[in-house]
C-alpha cells in the first residue's frame, strides 16, 4: 500500500514491503529521489560474521607541558590531567571535558595529588571508593593505605554511593615518573568512545556496521587492527618504498609518491599494557592541538586585533610538524559559521548521528534527506585534504631543487630588468614578457624594476621574475640547451640577464627533446629534467599525465597516504582516506578544458610556478611537509627520506645552523646566511612579522617564506559568481547587507588576497632544541597577515612545548582541606 | 578472590559498571581459556550523578555562540577581563591556555545531551533549501545567541 505524504515542496511516496520500505521522493522541481530505507541494526546480523577487531586503544602524544602530567583519569564526560602546579578541581557532575587540576576531589573524602614522581590517590576512612587493578585476566580489587596509593598503570575506580557513584578509569605511568599519553579513543562497554569528540575530528570513527566503511585514525587503527597489521614491532613494517595498496579505481598505488622514509625504529603500537590490551600512538598532541585551533579561530575572526592589518578569514588552517622526523605535532582548521563537527562523535547519540549523515539521511530522524539536498552537511565538511594555492611559498620548492642540481649556477644567477621591456597582452592589458614567454599575469614588480635579484634576493624578498625565469632557465640544467629563433645560446651567458628584453620565446631542449618551445611545455622531457625530478621529490609526489584536470583530480583525491605508512592497510577504503589522506597523490597543470595531453602552453607552467590555484600544488598538510624536507632534510642525491607521518616516526632530519643578524649573505637557499633567512633579515619578506625572534633566547629561526595569492581575484570582478559567493558567506544572525557581513566581497572591486607562511624554527630546551616546521594559511585575510600572526602561534608552541618549571606538590594527607571548585 | 568477585558483581547489577570477571569461578571449559587469552573487558564509564540543575549554586560561566565564531570566541569573550589573550599586542599564552580549556568543557557540556553536534551551522547556506541557515536563537548573557552552554567557572 502506497503512503503518500507532502512534505514542504515536496512529495513522498513510501511503499511499506514489510521490510524495508520502498521510498520515492518527488521534489517541485522534478528531481526525484528513490531511496530503500532499511535498519542499519536490522540489517547488521544478517552480514557475514566477521570478527570484530582486536581492543585497540587509540592515544596521543604529550608533547610538552601534559608530559608532565602525573596521571589520567577518563570518566563519562569528562577526562582530567593530573599536572602538577596548576589548580584544584571538585569533581561533580557539571564538569565536562578537558580538564587539568593538581589537586581533585572525587567524592566526600577521595582526592588525587600531584606528587612527585606518581600521582597520589588517598581516602578517608570511611569514604566510598572501590579500586580495581588488572591482575592476569582479572580486575582485582586493591585496598588503599591510609598514606595513599600512587598511581601507576591502569586501574578503575567506583567512588560514591547511590544516585552519586561514579567509575573512573584511572590512567598512569608504566613506571612512577613515566609519561601518560593522552586517551584519544577506547571501547566502554559495548561501545566506542571518543574522549575529545569533535574538537579533534582527525581521529575519526570506527564503524560499529561495517568497519571498512570506518573514518580517521581510529578507523585505520582498527582496520589494521582486525587486519593482524598493527606493528607492535618495527620490523613489521617494510620500507615505505615497498609499500603499496589496492585501489579498486586504479591499480596498485605507492604508499609515499616519489618518498622513500624509513621504517619505524619503534613500534606503533605496544601490545600487553598492564590491562592487556593494544595501545596505539599517534604524534598529535591533543592539547597542543587545541590551543592552535582556537588561536586560528580568534586570529580568522579578528586578524587585526592580532596583526594590526587584515579582514577577517572566510577559512584558515594550521599544520606543526616536528622538524627532524615530520611527526604531526598539531593541525587543524576554522571555518566561520560551520557547525560542529560530527566526527569522533562523543556521545553515542552523535555517533547515530554520523551514520545518518553519512548515508545521505537527516541525522536527527533518519529519513533520507530531499532531492538535491544529499550534499555534505556543514558538520560532515572536512577540507584539509584540498589542495590549495600556495602562491609564494612554493619558491623553497623550486629553489631547493634547482640548488641541488647545480649549485654554482643557481650561486651565480642573477636577474634584472631593462629600462624597455617587451609585453604582451593578457586579458586586455600588457604584460611584461619573460624571457620571450607570455605569462598569464605581471610578473616583474618593483622589486625586479628597482635593481637586479640574485638567488638570495629571490628568496628572501621575493621575486616572482626571478622563480619564472628559474623556473624556464633551469630544465636546461647542467647540459640543455637554450635556443633563440635558430641561434644557440651559452648556458652561462643567461646566467645574468635583462629577463624581459627577449621579445620572442626562449627555447630549452636536452639533447634533442624540446622541453620548452615557443608556446609549450611538453611533458615527458619535462619529467627527465634533473630539475624537475628533483622538484617532484621535495614535493614528494608526481606530476599527472593523465591528460586532463579533471582525470588528474579524480585520480589523485585523497590518496596521498604516506602520513598513514606506518600502519599499511592493503586496500584502504575511501572512508577510511577521507580523514587521513593529506592530500592528493599527484598535481598537474593542464588548462582547464585543455585537450592535449603531453603538451601544456607555457603560461599555464607560469601558473604553476607563481603557486596559483589554477595549479593548486598541494594542500597545507603538504606543503608543510615539502618544506619541512627543504630545510630538514639532509638528501642531496635520490629519494626524501624525511615525510609526515600521523605516527611516530624516527628523526632522519637535521638540524641546519640558525638563522643570524649577522650572517654572511649566502647564494643559498639554506644556512645561518641563506634566502631563507634572508626572508627574517632586514629587507625579508617576514622581517616585520618575525625578525626580532632572531634575539630571542626561546627560539631558533632556520627560515621562513611569506605567501600572497589572489585566489578570489576573478571572482570579485565576475558580478554573478561574487553575488552567489556573499549568499553563501552571509552570517546568519546579521543583516544581509555589506556593512554587517565580514564574508562578503565588494563585488567589482579588488579582494582581499590569502596569506600564507611556512616558517621553520626550533623551541630551545635547555640545551636542547625541538625543531619545528609551522605552515599557516588565512583565506581571503589580506597581504601578510599570516606572517604577522605566526608570532602568536610561535609564543603559544614554545610556551607549550617548554614551560616554565613547576613545583610538585607533596602527596597531600587525605585530611587536608577540600580544594576549591575550578574548571 | 571470592570477595573481589562478589563486589565486582554487585557494582555490575547496579548497571553502572559493565564489568566482566575474567577467570570467575563459574565460568569453566572452552570459554574460560578463550577468555583467559583475550584482554580485559572493556568497562562502561557510566554516572548516576545526573548534571546538577541550573540552579546550583557553584559558580558557572556562560558562554554565548554569536555570529560566525565558535567555542574559543565564545570562551575569550567570556574571559576577556579576567584572562585577556592579548597583552599590549602580545600573545599571554597561560591566558590562550584558559580559553581553551573553557572552549572544549563547554563544547563536550553542550554536547552531552544532543542528537547531533550542539554548535549549529551559523553562516551559508541550507543544503537542503539552498537559502541562508537559519540557526535557533537563544537568550544569551543579556543579548541573543545561537547557543548557550554554562559550565563552572574558573577559579
Amino acid at each position: 500500500m502506497w503512503r503518500l505524504t507532502e512534505r514542504g515542496d515536496r512529495c513522498e511516496l513510501a511503499l511499506d514491503l514489510g521490510w524495508p520500505e520502498a521510498r520515492v521522493v518527488v521534489g517541485r522541481d522534478g528531481a526525484a529521489r528513490c531511496a530503500v530505507a532499511v535498519d542499519r541494526d536490522v540489517l547488521t546480523p544478517l552480514r557475514p560474521h566477521r570478527a570484530p577487531p582486536p581492543r585497540v586503544r587509540l592515544v596521543g602524544t604529550a608533547a610538552g607541558v601534559a608530559a608532565a602530567d602525573r596521571a589520567e583519569l577518563v570518566g563519562d564526560h569528562a577526562v582530567v590531567r593530573v599536572r602538577p602546579g596548576a589548580g584544584a578541581l571538585v569533581l561533580d557532575g557539571d564538569v565536562s571535558g578537558p580538564q587539568v587540576a593538581a589537586e581533585l576531589e572525587l567524592a566526600d573524602g577521595v582526592r588525587v595529588v600531584a606528587g612527585d614522581p606518581a600521582a597520589v590517590l588517598t581516602a578517608t576512612p570511611g569514604a566510598s571508593l572501590r579500586l580495581f587493578r588488572p591482575d592476569g585476566t582479572r580486575w582485582r580489587r586493591v585496598a588503599i593505605d591510609p598514606g595513599g596509593l600512587p598511581i601507576v598503570g591502569t586501574s578503575v575506580l567506583v567512588v560514591g554511593d547511590g544516585a552519586a557513584r561514579r567509575t573512573w578509569l584511572v590512567r598512569g605511568p608504566a613506571v612512577a615518573g613515566g609519561v601518560v599519553a593522552p586517551l584519544l579513543a577506547d571501547d566502554a562497554g559495548r561501545r566506542r568512545r571518543y574522549v575529545l569528540g569533535g574538537s579533534l575530528p582527525v581521529v575519526g570513527w570506527r564503524n560499529p556496521h561495517d568497519l571498512d566503511r570506518s573514518l580517521g585514525l581510529d578507523g585505520w587503527v582498527s582496520v589494521a587492527a582486525a587486519q593482524g597489521a598493527l606493528a607492535t614491532t618495527p620490523v613489521a613494517t617494510p620500507a615505505a618504498t615497498a609499500l603499496t595498496w589496492h585501489d579498486p579505481g586504479g591499480g596498485d598505488r605507492a604508499y609515499c609518491g616519489t618518498l622513500a622514509p624509513p621504517p619505524p625504529t619503534e613500534p606503533t603500537c605496544t601490545a600487553g599494557a598492564d590491562d592487556g590490551v593494544t595501545q596505539c600512538r599517534v604524534a598529535l598532541d591533543p592539547e597542543l592541538t587545541a590551543r592552535l585551533h582556537d588561536l586560528t579561530e580568534l586570529v580568522a575572526l579578528q586578524p587585526r586585533a592580532f596583526t594590526g592589518t587584515g579582514v577577517p578569514s572566510t577559512g584558515a588552517a594550521f599544520v606543526l610538524l616536528r622538524g627532524d622526523t615530520g611527526e604531526i605535532l598539531a593541525e587543524g582548521d576554522f571555518v566561520p559559521g560551520r557547525a560542529g563537527s560530527a566526527y569522533a562523535p562523543a556521545t553515542p547519540a552523535l555517533g547515530r548521528a554520523l551514520e545518518r549523515l553519512r548515508e545521505d539521511r537527516d541525522p536527527r530522524t533518519g529519513e533520507p534527506v530531499a532531492p538535491g539536498a544529499g550534499g555534505e552537511s556543514s558538520a560532515e565538511k572536512f577540507d584539509r585534504h584540498r589542495a590549495i594555492a600556495i602562491g609564494s611559498t612554493l619558491k623553497p620548492l623550486v629553489a631547493r631543487a634547482a640548488e641541488l642540481v647545480a649549485p654554482r649556477l643557481t650561486s651565480s644567477m642573477w636577474i634584472g630588468v631593462g629600462a624597455t621591456p617587451a609585453t604582451c597582452r593578457r586579458r586586455h592589458r600588457a604584460v611584461s614578457r619573460l624571457l620571450g614567454h607570455c605569462p598569464p599575469t605581471e610578473l616583474l614588480g618593483r622589486l625586479e624594476r628597482g635593481g637586479v635579484v640574485d638567488f638570495h634576493g629571490y628568496l628572501a624578498r621575493s621575486s616572482n621574475g626571478f622563480q619564472a625565469a628559474l623556473g624556464v632557465l633551469a630544465l636546461g640544467w647542467p647540459d640543455g640547451r637554450y635556443v633563440l629563433d635558430d641561434d644557440e645560446l651559452a648556458r652561462d651567458a643567461l646566467l645574468a640577464i635583462d629577463v624581459a628584453a627577449l621579445d620572442r620565446p626562449l627555447e630549452v631542449l636536452r639533447g634533442d627533446r624540446r622541453v620548452v618551445g615557443g608556446r609549450g611545455v611538453r611533458l615527458g622531457p619535462l619529467r627527465d629534467a634533473p630539475l624537475w625530478r628533483r622538484l617532484e621529490a621535495i614535493v614528494g609526489r608526481p606530476l599527472c599525465t593523465l591528460g586532463s584536470k579533471r582525470a588528474c583530480t579524480a585520480d589523485g583525491d585523497r590518496r596521498d597516504l604516506c602520513a598513514a605508512r606506518a600502519l599499511p592497510i592493503a586496500a584502504p577504503t575511501a572512508d577510511l582516506r577521507h580523514l587521513v589522506a593529506l592530500g592528493p597523490s599527484s598535481f598537474d597543470m593542464y588548462a582547464p578544458g585543455g585537450g592535449d595531453a603531453r603538451t601544456v602552453p607555457v603560461t599555464e607552467y607560469f601558473q604553476l610556478l607563481r603557486g596559483s590555484g589554477v595549479h593548486p600544488v598541494g594542500s597545507l598538510a603538504q606543503l608543510a611537509d615539502a618544506f619541512n624536507r627543504v630545510v630538514y632534510d639532509p638528501t642531496e642525491d635520490g629519494a626524501f627520506q624525511l615525510a609526515a607521518s600521523w605516527f611516530p616516526a624516527p628523526a632522519v632530519g637535521r638540524v641546519p645552523a640558525a638563522c643570524t643578524r649577522d650572517a654572511a649573505r649566502t647564494e643559498t637557499v639554506r644556512g645561518a646566511g641563506g634566502g631563507l633567512c634572508g626572508a627574517l633579515r632586514p629587507g625579508g619578506t617576514a622581517a616585520r612579522a618575525l625578525g626580532d625572534l632572531l634575539d630571542d633566547p626561546r627560539v631558533r629561526l632556520f627560515g621562513a617564506k611569506t605567501g600572497t595569492i589572489d585566489t578570489l581575484a576573478d571572482l570579485g570582478e565576475q558580478r554573478r559568481r561574487c553575488d552567489a559567493w556573499n549568499r553563501a558567506h552571509t552570517v546568519a544572525d546579521r543583516p544581509a547587507r555589506a556593512a554587517d557581513q565580514p564574508y562578503w566581497l565588494d563585488c567589482g572591486a579588488a579582494t582581499p588576497d590569502d596569506s600564507l607562511l611556512v616558517v621553520a624554527f626550533a623551541v630551545v630546551d635547555r640545551d636542547d632544541v625541538v625543531p619545528l616546521t609551522l605552515a599557516l594559511h588565512l583565506e581571503r585575510s589580506g597581504k601578510s597577515v599570516a606572517a604577522l600572526a605566526a608570532r602568536h602561534y610561535i609564543d603559544a608552541i614554545a610556551a607549550y612545548l617548554v614551560p616554565p618549571p613547576v613545583a610538585s606538590s607533596p602527596a597531600a594527607p587525605a585530611s587536608t582541606t577540600a580544594p576549591a571548585r575550578t574548571p | 578472590m571470592k570477595a573481589a568477585v562478589t563486589a565486582i558483581a554487585a557494582v555490575a547489577a547496579t548497571g553502572v559498571l559493565a564489568l566482566v570477571t575474567l577467570g570467575s569461578l563459574e565460568v569453566a571449559g572452552r570459554r574460560a581459556e578463550a577468555r583467559r587469552a583475550a584482554t580485559l573487558e572493556p568497562l562502561a564509564l557510566g554516572s548516576t550523578v545526573p548534571p546538577t540543575p541550573a540552579s546550583s549554586p557553584a559558580p558557572s560561566r556562560e558562554l554565548c555562540v554569536r555570529g560566525a565564531g565558535g567555542y574559543a570566541a565564545a570562551a575569550a569573550a567570556t574571559l576577556a577581563t579576567e584572562a585577556p589573550v592579548l597583552h599590549d599586542g602580545h600573545l599571554d599564552p597561560a591566558a590562550l591556555a584558559t580559553v581553551s580549556r573553557l572552549a572544549a568543557a563547554a563544547a563536550r557540556a553542550a554536547d552531552r545531551d544532543a542528537v547531533v553536534p550542539a554548535l549549529p551551522q551559523r553562516a551559508g547556506l541550507d543544503p537542503a533549501t539552498g537559502k541562508t541557515v537559519t540557526p535557533p536563537v537563544v537568550a544569551c548573557g543579556g543579548g541573543s545567541a545561537s547557543l548557550r552552554v554554562v559550565v563552572p567557572a574558573p577559579p
